[in-house]
């Protein structure tokens, strides 16, 4: 199947405001002179091929808001709701000038989870970044699993997060387990968390090996612990409260998968631990030390982890696993790095 | 901006659960687990290192001593 932006026509001449009426309801713009010159410079497609371009592959009803200025900054959100509630939100940002972009978010509701409906945002991104010339994408990796989930889809951490991931999270998590890492395991770990190349990451989350004996309190409590939970327009500096909070969303979700190697009453005080609103819960969790086991090694070395990186899709490893989640789906492989973008040049 | 994120709840698993799906199909896991055994070689370790490891079975052309 062609993706829509893979067969984007560059409008027959520049837009104006009407052209984007027949798409009003779904696609949100200013139609200002100065956001559609921005538009004619910048994204140069006709405003139905752009909208099927985002929102390949997602649930119908997804509605979009673009914002665009003279300068090549974009702003890009997607969402869709449903009774009230919110399904699917997911905010990107741009310097197209630059050619970086800017991963703010993507959450998908649970019940839509696992049909590949971030996977798919995500590809659409990326995919319509290339075609405006945009080939680096950068993004936080944090909270609860996306240190690890990041690295399996192929970004990988700078220089500066790299070292700090090392130090702050590899090689103490390797000392506390290194009894319980099978040798083989743990010699490539160690050689991986030696290396100054942020490459090494892939290495790590691929480790399949299964491993026994993790300490529960420790294990719930993995987490970047940043800013969890204040709405951006309401944002201030969090409380410990705040963080304690974010903490035991994340760690409820974490013994929700484990509770079956527990004893009952563990399970029973681990929850009370994690609904207690109080940040002093936090020492009776890491208090309990029952073992839990199973959990794949490359998982266990970077779920709570934190580190800022990127995808560059003209980095052949980076897009060779990043074309390998997306050729799943029903779409065809970005094209491969050319030196123009497939769009026509900028107009003045 | 890029400091201030939104909420986040069990919905920012929505990617780690379909990259789990995906990895179900035998060949978008082996072509991702390559990738990070082509990182591993370039530390030093060995191909049948790295299989055990990282739960693939080289196919003959993508092994070290493939010829071509």
């Amino acid at each position: 199947m062609m993706h829509p932006m893979n067969n984007v026509k560059a409008p027959p001449s520049k837009l104006c405001g009407e052209d984007f009426l027949a798409v009003a309801d779904v696609l949100e713009i200013q139609r200002d002179p100065q956001t559609i010159a921005a538009w004619n410079k910048f994204i140069r497609a006709r405003p139905d091929d752009f909208f099927r371009a985002i929102t390949e592959g997602l649930p119908e009803g997804t509605r979009v808001s673009v914002k665009i200025d003279q300068k090549g900054k974009l702003d890009v959100t997607s969402r869709l709701e449903k009774d009230g509630k919110q399904l699917l939100e997911h905010h990107f940002t741009a310097e197209i000038k630059a050619g970086v972009a800017s991963l703010e978010y993507i959450r998908v509701a649970g019940e839509l989870q696992g049909r590949g409906i971030a996977k798919s945002a995500i590809a659409n991104m990326l995919e319509f970044l290339q075609g405006i010339g945009v080939w680096r994408t950068k993004t936080e990796a944090a909270y609860d699993n996306g240190a690890f989930t990041w690295a399996r889809f192929g970004l990988k951490p700078d220089s500066l997060h790299w070292e700090r991931l090392k130090k702050n999270t590899l090689w103490p998590r390797l000392e506390m387990m290194r009894e319980q890492i099978p040798p083989d395991a743990l010699k490539q770990i160690e050689t991986a968390a030696a290396s100054d190349d942020p490459s090494a990451i892939w290495l790590i989350a691929g480790q399949k090996t299964r491993i026994d004996g993790v300490p529960i309190g420790r294990l719930l409590l993995y987490h970047s612990a940043e800013n969890a939970f204040h709405e951006a327009s309401e944002w201030k500096p969090p409380t410990k409260k705040d963080i304690w909070k974010g903490i035991a969303n994340s760690a409820r979700e974490r013994l929700s998968g484990l509770e079956k190697q527990l004893p009952p009453q563990v399970v029973q005080h681990l929850k009370e631990c994690l609904d207690d609103p109080s940040p002093e819960a936090h020492a009776r969790v890491l208090g309990v030390e029952n073992r839990v086991g199973g959990i794949s090694l490359g998982q266990f070395m970077l779920v709570g982890a934190y580190w800022k990186g990127e995808l560059d899709m003209k980095n052949e490893m980076q897009r060779e696993i990043f074309t390998a989640y997306t050729a799943s789906s029903n779409r065809e492989a970005p094209a491969q790095p050319k030196p123009q973008a497939s769009l026509p040049p900028p107009r003045s | 901006m890029g400091e201030i994120k939104q909420p986040q709840i069990p919905e920012n698993n929505a990617l780690l659960a379909d990259l789990e799906a995906a990895e179900k199909n035998p060949e978008v896991h082996y072509r991702v687990q390559l990738t990070a055994l082509k990182v591993g070689r370039a530390m030093g370790f060995s191909d049948a290192e790295l299989e055990k490891t990282l739960g693939i079975r080289l196919k003959p052309e993508d092994r070290s001593d493939a010829q071509g």
